[in-house]
């Protein structure tokens, strides 16, 4: 099997200091990854570069096999940057239904599609008839999930999110995980960053450790047998329940 | 009145309609990115285009059209680059170009009569050919605002995702300080350079002060825009007012009500 995304020995600064050291990294179809490492260890540097929205100094990204400067399938692709709720203005009056809809740009349909699309994705997301609601109305955590439906609504092949629930309520992430775990059984293909070792445990298939270098990647189960790794980016706390 | 000014005034009060309904909407988006200030600032520069016409003796509005525009992608790509905060970039490029216009002005020996119908336009006397140029690059805007409006939208509202869905980004935000450009100019002659930035940011901010949803605003703007070019030459004209000054007052009495109505009603 072909991996979705490839990455070969990328290497990133935004200045002198390098941020990301000879990354190398594959996401296979199906995959459920979550993202980890501390503050600053270049998890969202690394969504960005995937996405497109910085060029790495040196190695390679290939997006479904095809070279990053070449792609152009940006549909295939949903991406949910960090903070991204911050953008939501009192001033703005933008609509749910509005919101969602950016999500189709990069994908023409017809109107009626569209509103199918549109009340699908929000259907999806658990805010079901909230389409004619203001998004600077609805409480963080909604908006989050208004978010994550505009990535959807073009049904994409990844999802790309970066620490989507921070903020929300414990039942709420809890929710949250379970609807991503859904999406993934039914075939997308997802790679998460958080900071949440709780959830991490209890809901995805692989763990990548980010700190400047990847540190690890694998298996979830193969992640607990390296309790020096699972204890660090744990916070020493040991909250993995299979670590001992 | 004879037929020949009856029909320029018709002319001249359409072309100040599509200005209006076209300024409305494209201050909203600014106003989302913001901008509002960048009209402020590129009148500035349209001035030093209008004494630059007066000094080559050429025609002021082409060259000023040509440094006006070329001002606000230099303003785009200086904030992008050099990571200069936006007001500050804006700061500048007014002083400069302000101070640019005295000079060239004053080289042109044209500091008279001439300059200031830039300065406060006068949508009465223009000519026809000003009148249909207006008319034709308003609705162009507008047409343009129509095709384009959900792109704009994604880009000013939230770029990183807009760039990550594969929009043209780059291209989508020259589109709007070309449209920003056109509308100094187009204004220029019809409201003055002291005032067309005043109507291209008020009118948005009272849209969005009442709208329930994005695509209510952008109407809303427009027909905030063209209200105020209507009712203050109303205005102008029943109590001999400056017409861009009654134009942008009546702006003014808009903003207050919606400002009122969002707070009292909601
Ligand atoms: N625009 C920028 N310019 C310069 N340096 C940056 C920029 N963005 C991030 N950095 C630096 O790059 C490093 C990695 O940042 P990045 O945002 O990728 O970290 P992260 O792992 O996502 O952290 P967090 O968990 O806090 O979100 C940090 O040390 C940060 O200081
Ligand atoms: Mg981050």
């Amino acid at each position: 099997m072909n991996p979705v995304i490839e990455l070969e020995k990328v290497s990133f600064a935004y200045e002198e200091e390098p941020v990301l050291e000879e990354v190398s990294l594959r996401i296979y179809p199906g995959d459920f990854c979550a993202l980890i490492g501390p503050n600053g260890s270049g998890k969202s540097t690394l969504l960005k570069i995937v996405v497109g929205l910085l060029q790495p100094q040196s190695g390679r990204v290939r997006l479904f096999g095809e070279d990053l400067s070449s792609f152009r399938q940006w549909w295939r692709i949903g991406y949910v940057p960090q903070k991204v709720t911050a953008l939501v203005d009192r001033a703005l009056p933008l609509t749910v239904y509005e919101t969602v809809a950016l999500g189709l740009l990069n994908k023409p349909v017809g109107k009626s599609e569209q509103a199918q699309r549109i009340a699908e994705a929000l259907e999806t997301v658990g805010l079901p008839g909230a389409s004619g609601r203001l998004l600077r109305e609805l409480s963080g955590g909604q908006q989050q999930r208004v978010f994550l439906a505009r990535a959807l609504v073009g049904e994409p092949e990844v999802l790309l999110l970066d620490e989507p629930t921070t903020g929300v309520d414990f039942a709420a992430q809890e929710k949250f995980y379970d609807l991503l775990g859904e999406l993934n059984r039914r075939g997308l293909t997802i790679l998460i960053v958080t900071h949440d070792i709780a959830m991490v445990d209890r809901h995805v298939k692989q763990v990548a450790c980010l700190n400047r270098r990847l540190v690890f990647h694998g298996e979830h189960s193969e992640f607990c047998r390296h309790p020096e790794i699972c204890g660090f980016f744990s916070g020493g706390h040991h909250i993995l329940g299979h670590c001992h | 009145m004879d037929l020949k000014i009856y029909i320029l005034f018709w002319q001249a009060f359409l072309a100040g309609l599509a200005l209006g309904a076209a300024s409305g909407p494209v201050g909203v988006f600014l106003i989302l990115r913001r901008d509002s200030l960048l009209p402020h600032a590129l009148t500035h520069v349209a001035f030093t285009g209008v004494a630059l016409g007066f000094l080559l003796h050429g025609a002021p509005l082409p060259l000023t059209l040509l440094v006006t525009v070329l001002a606000a992608f230099a303003v785009m790509h200086i904030r992008e680059k050099a990571g200069i905060y936006e007001d500050t970039a804006v700061g500048i490029l007014a002083g400069l170009g302000l101070a640019l216009a005295v000079v060239l002005a004053s080289l042109a020996r044209s500091y008279d009569v001439r300059l200031l119908t830039y300065l406060f336009g006068n949508i009465l006397v223009i000519t026809p050919e000003e009148a249909f140029l207006a008319l034709g690059l308003a609705l162009l805007i507008l047409l343009t605002l129509a095709r384009f409006w959900e792109a704009l939208l994604f880009v000013s509202f939230d770029e990183e995702s807009a760039r990550a869905s594969g929009l043209r980004v780059k291209l989508l935000k020259l589109l709007l300080a070309l449209l920003t450009a056109l509308l100094v100019v187009i204004g220029m002659r019809l409201i003055g350079l002291l005032l067309i930035s005043a109507l291209m940011v008020i009118p948005g901010a009272a849209a969005l002060e009442v709208a329930r949803s994005f695509r209510q605003s952008l109407w809303f703007s427009a027909l905030f825009g063209t209200l105020s070019v209507a009712g203050g030459l109303v205005l102008s004209v029943l109590l001999d007012l400056p017409p861009s000054g009654a134009i942008v007052l009546f702006s003014g009495f808009i903003f207050l009500g919606g400002f009122l109505v969002r707070r009292t009603v909601v």
